[in-house]
């Protein structure tokens, strides 16, 4: 197999003007699989995607791919790099056909290849019939497919998606993550998301960004294992619900006829009538590392 | 209103053009012993002027700065509208009991206060100006300020309602609204000075001359300056008087007051059939939903197993992923092609109009062709051409097209290579009407105006981010070169004696520049982080 491997070390970035650093110190070996890049809004996850689409350049740190450093040589990882930003425009004037042979042509794909590859795209993003239609009259959503699409056009060896299901059906979003796994085996995908079930169900990799730092790097697996044992639950009236809230750290709320019923992730029984749950889920795990990278205490 | 006005007090272009005013206005009270002169009167060994008191700096200064800011004002103020589309805050204030007629006064008075807060700030500078010059060091703030107050004022809210009418009729909007004001100010300005004295410039000469008449008899037979005029003699003195300033007259008041209430009407005026934001009221139609959008909930599990063995993304093989320049640069056209749709004549309509345009021009008989189609053929694309360089920006689509491989070298050439073609295409008929006639010297100066249009274009795309400078620029060399025969502006070599004195080859060097420029604005866009 092709060696393809992005080593990110030491990453930092700090704005220009500001003291503010929306990336500290990252560091991570990536090769080919899917890596689930997840955190809060404003984690620095898009501001990594940047840097390694070499949209943006680190204040310190490096970006190689397989070997190389891309800030000072970026075509070497532009040639094979298929990139969805989180937000993106096209031309209102172009239909779908249009726009993706121009980023075909941008991307260097030959013509014949990118009249077949594109037909395989809008059929696989479900827009072969509204392909003819200017894309300024296309809804959000539909945008958001044609960045996919134009992402893939080149056959990329790393793939990055920031917040790709965006605007998405349900069939949309289980569409997209099948494609994913089935890329996933000869590529570097990275998957950034603010949405654990996309990355639940893609990824094999997790790596959790908070405020700038890298809190967690695990398999789901492993992630799970965090809070094993640590997710309770039990019901209580609705009008102790602000009080739960500001007293543990809610993952799950259900309004039922008996009131309701709530899951808590802490360290220790939180009330005397919780009782240990089943299995926690991967939202859970996501929770209880950002409050303890917070360093909220989950025990209250 | 307030959000409005710190938004556009925070820019570049704020800055730049209050910059440019202030030393417009530095420029136009030359020191006493400067080679030139700008307001006064000469003879062949006396130059006659007032003293450079409060009432001088003041009215001199008024005046540079009204002319100036009625034609660069329009262009800070001109995106209110565009803004609150662009932010959706539009649709908000859509959803507000807020009325038009509210919203467009509004915006009218918003700009006002920006182009107030330049007009305030050249006032701060005018003191210093008149301490600098040290003619006269007591300053008569009444003296200094009236002219300001009341010619300057009127002219700025009477910009700034055109700024806003422009921005909410269609056809006004955007590149079209740009080229239309330039060109109403350079064709305009002429007659409405003359006929309102419309900065005031006629009452303030009177004024002066009667003062200066007093004192020196001798200058009601001597010629009147107003402008820069260079190669002041060194051997002339220099004949001052005290002028106090002008006498404010009730039908002067009132012309003023007339401009304030005119402004006041375009203003409410603006707000008549405007969009209020709803994109059903724009060209834009409200797409229908495709079946694939309807989320059909039973259907949802058979139909994503059934659609998904459909898929097969076939993998690109080595040779179909080798670059070549055709694609792109038949995207690039195509792109062009499409852009035109955005024009106000366009689709058939626009299309005749450029092929009858190239017709006629191969038909007509030479100077015609020459001297009046080809200004017009290439006046008609200039929406297109002002696109060059920020479209990425505008559409946002330049981080896909950023992280894309060696995108200096393929698309920027590409671009540029559209813009040319455009300008070929649209000036082919005068070309080959030159060549059938044997005028190679105006073929090779028609062909450099080729290249100098999209490299002008693309450099101050690129670097501005904005077509805006782009249509100021193109439209006033437009004007004043070829329209109006100043063989040095004349970048179309539609002139006989800038083609023989080989203007074109001072544009040819240009243009290099140009591209150069482009290409490193370009580099630099991409590798910045």
């Amino acid at each position: 197999m092709r060696l393809l491997r992005l080593l990110i070390e030491n990453v930092s970035k700090r704005y220009k003007g500001s003291d503010f650093f929306a990336l500290r110190e990252i560091s991570l070996d990536i090769d080919h699989g899917i890596l689930g890049l997840l955190g809060p809004n404003g984690a620095g996850k898009s501001t990594l995607m940047r840097i390694i689409a070499t949209i943006t350049r680190p204040t310190n740190g490096l970006v190689r791919w397989n070997g190389i450093d891309i800030a000072k040589q970026p075509d070497e990882i532009r040639s094979v790099l298929g990139y969805l930003p989180q937000d993106f425009g096209v031309y209102p004037n172009l239909n779908a056909d249009e726009f993706l042979h121009y980023m075909a042509a941008i991307k260097g794909v030959d013509r014949k290849a990118a009249r077949e590859r594109i037909e395989d795209l809008l059929v696989f993003v479900n827009l072969l019939e509204a392909r003819k239609r200017p894309l300024k009259d296309y809804s959000g959503g539909m945008k958001q497919r044609i960045g996919i699409a134009q992402a893939l056009l080149n056959d990329p060896k790393i793939l990055i998606v920031d917040e790709p299901t965006v605007g998405l059906d349900t069939e949309g979003r289980v569409r997209f993550r099948h494609l994913l796994a089935e890329l996933a085996g000869e590529r570097v995908v990275i998957l950034s998301t603010h949405i654990v079930s996309d990355v639940e169900a893609a990824a094999n990799d997790i790596a959790i960004l908070n405020k700038g730092h890298l809190v967690n790097r695990s398999s789901p697996e492993e992630l799970l294992k965090l809070v094993h044992g640590k997710i309770w639950e039990w019901v209580i009236p609705s009008k102790e619900l602000t009080a739960a809230k500001q007293k543990y750290l809610l993952s799950s709320i259900i309004r039922r006829q008996d009131g309701l019923h709530i899951r808590v992730v802490a360290e220790t029984s939180p009330d005397k009538e919780a009782k240990l749950a089943g299995s926690p889920t991967l939202e859970e795990a996501y929770l209880y590392s950002i409050s303890a990278h917070r360093g909220a205490k989950v025990n209250e | 209103m307030r959000a409005g006005y710190w938004n556009k007090v925070r820019t570049y272009r704020f800055l730049i053009i209050l910059g440019l005013t202030i030393v417009m206005g530095y420029i136009f009270v030359p020191a006493p012993d400067a080679n030139y002169v700008t307001l006064g009167w000469g003879s062949s060994t006396t130059f006659y002027r007032g003293v450079y008191n409060s009432a001088w700096i003041g009215a001199l200064v008024a005046m540079l700065t009204g002319m100036f800011l009625t034609l660069l004002g329009f262009y800070v103020v001109n995106d209110s509208v565009k803004r609150d589309e662009q932010t959706r805050v539009g649709q908000i204030i859509a959803t507000t009991p807020l009325r038009n007629s509210d919203y467009t006064l509004g915006s009218a008075l918003c700009n006002f206060a920006v182009l107030s807060t330049m007009i305030a700030i050249v006032l701060l500078t005018t003191i210093g100006m008149q301490l600098f010059r040290g003619e006269d060091s007591i300053i008569d703030l009444w003296a200094l300020v009236t002219p300001f107050l009341v010619l300057v004022l009127p002219l700025m809210f009477f910009v700034a309602a055109i700024a806003i009418l422009f921005e909410t009729r269609p056809l006004l909007r955007g590149g079209a609204g740009n080229i239309t004001y330039i060109l109403s100010w350079l064709i305009g300005l002429p007659l409405l000075s003359e006929s309102v004295d419309l900065f005031g410039i006629i009452a303030i000469r009177s004024s002066m001359s009667a003062t200066g008449l007093a004192k020196y008899p001798e200058l009601a037979q001597i010629q009147s300056i107003l402008g820069l005029e260079w190669g002041f003699p060194q051997g002339r003195t220099l004949a001052t008087f005290t002028w106090q300033g002008i006498q404010w007259t009730s039908e002067l008041l009132q012309t003023r007051l007339l401009l304030v209430g005119l402004a006041i009407g375009i203003s409410l005026l603006a707000s008549v059939r405007f969009s209020r934001f709803d994109p059903a009221r724009e060209t834009r139609k409200i797409p229908e939903a495709l079946p694939s959008d309807v989320l059909d909930m039973n259907e949802v599990q058979i139909s994503s197993v059934v659609r998904l063995k459909e898929i097969q993304l076939r993998p690109l093989d080595a040779k179909a992923l080798q670059f070549r320049f055709e694609p792109i640069l038949f995207a690039e056209c195509r792109l062009i092609l499409r852009e035109l749709k955005e024009l106000p004549f366009s689709g058939i309509w626009g299309y005749s109009v450029a092929g009858a345009l190239i017709i006629i021009g191969l038909l007509f008989p030479l100077n015609e062709a020459h001297g009046i189609l080809l200004p017009v053929s290439w006046l008609l694309p200039v929406l297109i051409w002002s696109k060059m360089g920020t479209r990425e920006a505008h559409h946002q689509t330049d981080q896909l097209i950023f992280s894309s491989a060696k995108s200096l070298k393929r698309q920027l050439p590409a671009v540029w290579l559209a813009g040319f073609f455009l300008a070929i295409v649209t000036g082919s008929g005068v070309a080959l009407n030159l060549a059938f006639h044997g005028e190679w010297l105006g073929v090779l100066a028609w062909f450099v105006g080729a290249l100098f249009i999209p490299s002008l274009a693309l450099c101050l795309g690129v670097w501005t981010g904005s077509s805006k400078l782009f249509e100021f620029i193109y439209a006033m060399l437009w004007y004043i070169g070829p329209i109006n025969r100043m063989e040095i502006l004349d970048f179309m070599g539609v002139l006989r004696g800038s083609v023989e004195a080989g203007i074109w080859q001072f544009y040819l060097a240009i243009t290099i520049i140009l591209l150069g420029l482009a290409f490193i604005g370009r580099k630099w866009q991409i590798q910045r982080g």
